[in-house]
Order: structure tokens, then sequence, then C-alpha cells
């Protein structure tokens, strides 16, 4: 061969390295991705497990929602301080990342008796599941059975709708929803 | 001009060295993330995050243990996270890291334990410690 060919024969060749080193690089970060991705799935604890153990909080933890004794201290739970069933408390109890809460779990609890919920900092109505709890609600005098749902919203990727509106409109609606589950709450007490 | 039998020759000898180390690097990886001590040391930061999670919701004080041996790991509270280091801080590049989310700010989880094979967490008023159990 003469050697111009040569020449080109060395050119051809490096020319196939770098393509293969493209392709093997790819190779390789998919095999990564992949083999990370099983294992992952592999050990994967089932979220409606993880959420649980969350929630529990709730109803067992005085400074969330669990009524305690004013005077013994004791705490009882799963029953529910009406009192302390507020957004502030919530706050208090679960607050998630203000960027980036939209991540980890948030809630929405709903009491039965009288419709009240509440929701946590970076909760957007995207319930992927529902959880219901048999409850005592603590009214300041009575102990009332009742059944908590709580609404799960799991990891998102993004937030839905401009967040600040969002967050706003939802702050909104669930003071809508408890003055009118505290108007009904009264009339029921009335008539009773 | 080299001669073209000896160039062939050493691009076939690349080839097989990269291969070579392509195999490995792959071979490398995978023992890495299928061993049994990665995988315990991410079920072990995966446990801790949710008994936190419970240690929370319990309106006394608790003393519990980690029911496996964790003699030759690191395990850190830091604020919010649980991390696990296989060994050492230092030698663990790819530590196992859980976060959970903490009542308000009254409320911290403290303490680390370097190897030792019991491990309890401790719940006193509103501070969780990780420390090394008590002998009995």
């Amino acid at each position: 061969m003469s050697e111009g060919g040569d020449v080109f024969e060395l050119g051809r060749k490096e020319i196939y390295w770098i393509l293969a080193g493209f392709v093997i690089a790819v190779l390789m970060l998919a095999f990564v991705i992949i083999v990370g991705g099983y294992q992952g799935r592999l050990m994967a604890v089932p979220s409606g497990i993880k959420a649980q153990f969350v929630t529990l909080r709730f109803f067992t933890n005085p400074d969330c929602f669990a009524y305690q004794d004013p005077i013994t201290k004791r705490v009882f739970p799963y029953t529910i301080d009406l009192s302390k069933f507020t957004e502030k408390q919530m706050t208090g109890c679960y607050q998630t990342d203000k960027e980036k809460g939209y991540r980890d779990f948030n809630f929405k609890v709903t009491i039965d008796y009288g419709g009240m919920s509440v929701q946590t900092n970076n909760y957007y109505q995207v319930s992927q599941f529902s959880q219901e709890y048999a409850v005592l609600i603590w009214d300041g005098k009575h102990f009332i059975p009742s059944t908590v749902t709580v609404d799960v919203q799991e990891t998102l990727s993004y937030i839905p709708g401009d967040k600040q509106n969002q967050q706003l409109s939802n702050q909104q609606l669930t003071e809508k929803v408890n003055q009118q589950a505290t108007r009904n709450l009264i009339k029921a007490r009335t008539k009773g | 001009m080299m001669n073209k039998k000896a160039v062939s020759i050493i691009l076939m000898l690349f080839e097989i060295i990269v291969v070579i180390v392509v195999v490995g690097i792959a071979l490398s990886i995978a023992t890495r993330l299928g061993k049994p001590e990665t995988l315990q040391k991410i079920n072990a930061a995966d446990d801790i995050a949710m008994m936190v999670n419970v240690l929370i919701s319990m309106p006394g004080d608790v003393l519990v243990e980690y029911p496996r041996d964790m003699s030759i790991y690191l395990l850190a509270f830091s604020s919010q996270t649980i991390t696990i280091y296989e060994g050492d801080r230092s030698k663990d590049v790819d530590p196992a890291i859980r976060t959970f989310i903490l009542p308000n700010k009254d409320y911290a989880a403290v303490g680390f334990v370097k190897q030792k094979a019991k491990v309890c967490l401790q719940k006193e008023g509103k501070t969780i410690t990780i420390k090394e159990c008590p002998t009995v």
C-alpha cells in the first residue's frame, strides 16, 4: 500500500476510537444507572409504611394534635385535641423545606367529625393514597369517637401550577372549609 | 514510517487493554453495589430514619436497640439526617444518607457511634441520641 493509504488507515482508526470511546462511556453510564436503579428497587421500603410511621406523630405526640391532660400531663394516644387542630400546630409538628419540601411526604389530615382539615406546608392536593384511623376527638368537654383521613402526597418531581398562588389558594381553601366546619359544629351543638 | 503490521499489533493490544479496563470497571461497580455490607448499610439507614419517626411519636422516654451487628459502620446524626459510613468516614466515598423531619426547633437528633456491635437509639425529652447500647 502507498504512504497515503497508511495515513488514511491511521486516521480511520482514530475516528473509530473517538466513536468507541463515546459509546463505551455511554454504556458504562447506562450500566451504573441500571444497576443502581435495580438495587434501589430491590431495597425500596413501601411508601405506605414510611408514611404511616410519619403520620403516627399526629395522633400520639402532644406537640402535634394528641390530647394531653393539663393536670396529670398524661398523653392520650389517638385522641385529637380540637383546640390543637390548626395550621400553626401542624407547622410545629411537621414542616418540610420551603424550597424543596415538595420532594418529601406531605399530608392533609381531615377529621370526619365536622369535616375540619389541616395540611402541611407543601401539600398541593396531589394525594397519591389515603390512610384512615379511628380516633377520639376531645372537644374540651367530651371524647367523641370519629375517623381521621390522612391524604398522603408522596415525592413530587415538580410543583403543579404556580407555587405561591397554589399555596395561597390551598390555605384559603382550608380556612374556608374549617370556618364552615366550625359553623356546622356550633349549629349541631345548639340543636343538641 | 512505522511498519503497518507493528501498528496493527499495537492497536490490537490497545483494544485488549481497553476491553480489560472496561470489564474491570463494570465488575467493580457491580461488586460495590451488590456486596452485602453496602446493602446492610442502606437498609440500616432506612431503618434508623423510620425508627426516628416512630420515636418522635412516642410521648415518653425510650431506649431501643437496633437489632443488627453494626461493628463495621460509623453512624452519625446531623441536623435531620442519619449518615452511615462503611468503615471510616474518610474511606467511604458513598455513605448511606437518609433524612427525616423533626417536629420543631426544640427537637434534636444527635450523636455518633463508631464501629460498635450494639447500637441504641435513645429518646429523652425532645432529644434523640444514637449511642452504643449500655451493658446490662
